[in-house]
């Protein structure tokens, strides 16, 4: 990195020009902010979902028996 | 079984197991073989990152000695440098690991030690695994067998190529966004990204907890089918382990395609691709067509276009949270790539992480629904793009950083977000002597069917007998 403290340059001089349309951006940095990519996909519109739903929808749509 | 080339190295897993087995070759004489071409062709593909020569070769005597049917018994592997063994280097492709010596075994390492495999070499890798090209700003670039110009794909860049190198059999990998199929599909080899919980994560190095998972690379589609067989498996040692029964995945192999249907994606994985490689991709079609699948076009929910980006957002906020602290006190030691990648995911808000996750649980349920309820295989590209060259992707954190790793991970990240079973397959080569692949994606927990397909496909194109010439990247330094 171009500085000692790296972390402290990026928050600084990266992720402050990054804020300033007060919509953080997607981490790739694509020009989309992380908002706009979840609200065109749908995201935060199900109330009574959660991440262990999909674990167990994985298992219950595949073929395959449980145990070893 | 096949006769044994003369030199053991160019013989597939299969073959060289089998070989132990019957006599034909001592464990020792195979080790010796790849170690060889691990000094002949490590230097200049920059393959290692670390080699213990006697503990090999005593572990090849001991093979030798003790004699057993075990799967893999007496075949030297090597694997990407991020598998903890207890007394044993294991550095991650990064500076900041530099030394660290784990006191655990990994679960897959473990697997494969109790089939006999030797374990001779640590591959060198992407810095902490978080990136898709195979650049290493901290252990230098690893370079593609078939033209040292050009990217291996990541971040199982020495898996990738010492697999395509000749030098070793089989390899191990790790798959968040596209690290096992990516350098299978620029070295030419066959990359399984296994559902989520298929094989262990104890004691592998994490990037993000609910995308990484870890697979195999190979030459052929038997050989990886062989290893999935050995490392699948229940393991009350990782907490997100499936309790899912291991099918033979050797058993049904050779059943060829007839019955089955293969889809055909109608949106997101043909983006932009270039005519040479959209011609190629409909040629691999036409062989599984011929081979008697039917092949059928098939939609996709729209949600697919944002699990690119998705799956990004979790890796570099899941990764940001596990590398925090090293970022604050050692930042200067990451490459600058990684560092802003996973800075990036200091700027999420968790509201926004939590959305992302709960996304997959829609995304998977349509998906099932639209191409499962009408194929059993959905086939994509695995690159959209020719394998590019190392210097045009060389952007580390600069402004066309995003939209070049978007690009190369536009056909592997979706399949993480899912976390559906993806075979990375050779098609044969461009006109620029460089790889082309597919990607065939299952239902959850059914690698056989991919496997079935794949060989279906290599039986019928045999790619894989072609080899990287060695001379013109035996003379870098």
């Amino acid at each position: 990195m171009n500085d000692k403290d790296a972390f402290r340059y990026w928050m600084e001089k990266v992720q402050a020009v990054d804020l300033g349309d007060r919509e953080i951006m997607d981490p790739s940095r694509s020009g989309t902010s992380i908002g706009e990519t979840l609200r065109k996909a749908g995201g935060g519109l199900e109330f009574d979902t959660e991440p262990a739903q999909y674990y167990k929808l994985l298992r219950e749509i595949s073929a395959i028996e449980p145990g070893n | 079984m096949t006769d044994l080339p003369s030199n053991p190295c160019d013989a597939t897993l299969v073959d060289v197991a089998a070989a132990l087995k019957s006599g034909k070759v001592s464990s020792r004489e195979v080790a010796e073989a790849s170690i060889a071409r691990f000094h002949a062709r490590g230097k200049p593909l920059n393959l290692v990152a670390g080699m213990d020569e006697d503990a090999a070769m005593r572990h090849a005597a001991e093979a030798d000695a003790n004699p057993a049917m075990t799967p893999l018994w007496g075949v030297p592997l090597a694997h990407k440098d991020m598998f903890y063994r207890p007394g044993r280097l294991s550095e991650c492709g990064s500076a900041i690991r530099k030394g660290f010596m784990p006191d655990v075994l990994s679960g897959a390492l473990n697997r494969l030690d109790q089939a006999g495999a030797l374990d001779i070499a640590r591959l060198n890798m992407v810095e902490f695994a978080l990136g898709v090209t195979g650049h290493n700003e901290i252990t230098g670039n690893v370079r593609n067998p078939w033209n040292p110009a050009h990217v291996t794909g990541g971040s199982s860049s020495g898996s990738g190529a010492s697999v395509a190198a000749r030098a070793t059999f089989a390899a191990l990998g790790s798959d968040t966004g596209g690290s096992v199929r990516l350098p299978a599909a620029c070295c030419g080899v066959v990359g399984m990204k296994v559902t989520m919980g298929r094989v262990s994560r104890f004691g592998a190095m994490p990037l993000s907890y609910t995308l990484d998972t870890i697979g195999p690379l190979t030459r052929t589609v038997t050989d990886n089918a062989l290893m999935l067989s050995v490392i699948a498996g229940y393991d009350p040692d990782d907490a997100s382990s499936a309790n899912v029964a291991v099918p033979d995945y050797l058993a049904g192999i050779e059943d060829g395609v007839s019955g089955l249907k293969i889809g055909l994606p109608n949106s997101h994985f043909m983006d932009d691709m270039n005519a040479e490689l959209t011609a190629r991709f409909a040629d691999a079609a036409d062989v599984l067509k011929k081979a008697g699948a039917e092949i059928v076009d098939v939609d996709l929910p729209d949600i697919i276009q944002y699990t690119n980006a998705l799956t990004s957002l979790i890796t570099a906020t899941e990764g940001a949270a596990l590398h925090q602290q090293w970022m604050e006190t050692r930042g200067d030691e990451y490459g600058k790539q990684t560092f802003a990648r996973f800075a990036g995911g200091f700027a999420t808000p968790g509201t926004r992480y939590v959305q992302a996750l709960n996304l997959r649980t829609r995304a998977l349920a349509d998906f099932n629904e639209m191409v499962f309820g009408k194929v059993d295989v959905l086939m994509t590209p695995m690159l959209t793009m020719d394998v590019p060259s190392i210097a045009e992707t060389d952007v580390k954190d600069g402004p066309n950083a995003a939209a070049m790793l978007q690009r190369v991970g536009h056909c592997s990240r979706p399949i993480n977000f899912l976390g559906l079973p993806g075979l990375s397959v050779p098609t044969g080569f461009t006109a620029a002597g460089l790889p082309s692949s597919m990607q065939l994606v299952g239902r959850p927990f059914d690698e056989a069917t991919l496997y079935r397909v794949g060989r279906a496909y290599e039986r019928d194109t045999e790619w894989f007998k072609t080899a990287p010439d060695p001379g013109q990247w035996e003379s870098i330094a």
